[in-house]
């Protein structure tokens, strides 16, 4: 039994490259894991991303959508032929897309008060015919640490103000830009499990 | 006729002298260093780390009181991060935390020019050119000599220099993680972030003098000091870099807050406790490098 929060099957499912009935299979079972639902919903936003597609964010009911997706795509119908399996997979990755599109918020974030709009530069909203295929396959999924993490408990602020406080005061290649906030906004701290619980730094 | 060839020579020589010269793949580096500093841009890139892909959104818009940056992720948990002047906020599901480097004597950071000893630890190539975003980019290589460092791929914007496309690798070439544009704006350089950039920057020839009292044992070939921030009258926070990457070793008085490793994204710290003190080692280098900094941190008897 494949576990369908495994990147590799959540790409092929969003691409919608599973066949149909395994298609159905894992959508079953994101649908009753709601951390699976919300990796499918994020990977789903990235898809979108990578296509330069509207991109926008699920809500909470998207797992209960996707259960009536599935539902809908479970009835009873009439048999094709063998090369349409294929495409039925992509049917329900289709319907898992629209639900996710249907569930979200509009707009993505505000840009702070000041920034006045830039002039438009090329033309960007060309869709394309990238998928998550495209990307992943570059990115062997490598641990950077062999040590077993796991994430802060409540209360450790202090430990993620040396993070943010390190991104503050980076040099390098990436002084005075973005980049190092990236790594701050996409994932929480992870730490040991024997964090020492202390005063306040100084930071 | 004879003096065809001649004047074919001397047509050849005259262009080649007036053609430009090719950008070297250390100049593109650091042309890409100062456009992430002095350009304003907006757009949406997706991030791939850990087997996982994010979306995400930035934003940085450049006025009298300087450059503020907005990042936000569009997937997953609301984690967001701004930072207006020496202000940071970073609001995650468990609450803001706050730091506001302005009022610990740490702003404006001082920041080496150039690319510092980088040359002599990363072998960089323009590897090849792609199109991302709608936008033509250069790519340029900066692999690591030694397996204390990551590696680096880059993918410069033609026009601006403007970073749109990176891969951090390891010693084995193995990606880490790899962040592309998607979406992307930019406006023309803002010329007073020019001019900020230029006076924050210092002399990378001009040493800066370690902090009495405590000695950093084990930092990879090619690192120096380039900031030193006083914390307080007793804690430190050092700033060290190749001039590609950069570690932040932070020495303060009290019982540890963390002992061993941490991480976030391809961000690592270790923790430790030396003589009363709490050490703390950030950087985006492998997590043996940080540990092995960490733990080389004593105090210096003299």
């Amino acid at each position: 039994m494949k576990d369908p929060t495994t990147p590799e099957l959540v790409s092929a499912l969003i691409d919608g490259e599973l066949a149909r009935d395994e298609a159905r299979f894992t959508l079953r079972r994101v649908a009753g894991d709601p951390d699976a639902a919300a990796l499918v919903a994020r990977w789903h936003v990235a898809r979108s991303v990578l296509r330069r597609e509207h991109y926008a964010l699920p809500d909470a009911g998207f797992s209960a959508a996707v259960m009536q997706a599935v539902a809908n795509e479970a009835r009873p119908r009439a048999a094709g032929p063998g090369w349409i399996k294929p495409l039925a997979g992509a049917a329900i990755a289709a319907s898992v897309a629209l639900v996710a599109l249907f569930s979200v918020m509009p707009t993505p974030a505000p840009a702070p008060e000041g920034l006045v709009a830039g002039p438009a530069l090329p033309d960007l909203a060309v869709p394309t015919g990238l998928t998550t295929g495209d990307f992943s396959p570059r990115l062997a999924p490598r641990p950077v640490s062999s040590t077993t993490l796991a994430p802060l408990p409540p209360g450790q602020a202090e430990i993620e103000r040396y993070f943010l406080s390190h991104s503050g005061q980076a040099t390098g290649f990436a002084r005075g830009g973005f980049v190092p906030y990236v790594n701050i906004v996409a994932t929480p701290v992870q730490a040991q499990p024997a964090v020492v619980p202390a005063e306040g730094g100084n930071r | 006729m004879r003096r065809l060839p001649l004047l074919l020579g001397l047509l050849f020589a005259t262009s080649v002298a007036l053609a430009e010269p090719a950008p070297t793949a250390e100049a593109e580096v650091e042309r890409m260093a100062r456009a992430l500093g002095t350009l304003e841009y907006s757009g949406v890139f997706v991030l791939a780390h850990d087997g996982r892909l994010e979306a995400m959104q930035v934003t940085r818009s450049i006025d009298a009181s300087g450059p503020r940056d907005r990042v936000v992720a569009l997937t997953g948990d609301r984690r967001e991060l701004e930072r207006s002047g020496s202000a940071l906020r970073c609001v995650t599901p468990d609450g803001v935390v706050a730091v506001d480097a302005e009022g610990l004597g740490a702003w404006p950071p001082k920041i080496p020019a150039g690319l510092g000893t980088a040359r002599s630890h990363y072998r960089f190539s323009i590897v090849g050119a792609e199109r991302i975003a709608g936008y033509d980019a250069t790519v340029v290589e900066a692999l690591p000599q030694d397996e204390d460092r990551y590696g680096y791929r880059f993918w410069i914007e033609r026009n601006t220099g403007m970073l749109v496309g990176s891969m951090l690798v390891d010693a084995a070439r193995g990606a880490v993680n790899q962040m592309m544009f998607t979406q992307l704006s930019m406006r023309e350089q803002v010329a007073a972030a020019e001019a900020a950039v230029r006076a924050q920057e210092t002399d990378p020839q001009q040493p800066i003098a370690a902090p009495e009292g405590w000695v950093v044992g084990a930092l990879p070939a090619g690192f120096s000091l380039v900031a030193l921030s006083p914390l307080d009258a007793r804690a430190r926070h050092l700033v060290y870099s190749d001039g590609l990457a950069s570690v932040s070793v932070y020495i303060e008085p009290g019982e540890p807050l963390l002992l061993g490793p941490a991480r976030r994204g391809s961000i690592n710290a270790y923790g430790a406790a030396v003589d009363g003190h709490r050490v703390v080692t950030v950087g985006e280098l492998p997590a043996a490098t940080i540990q092995r900094i960490a733990v080389s941190v004593r105090r210096n008897p003299g």
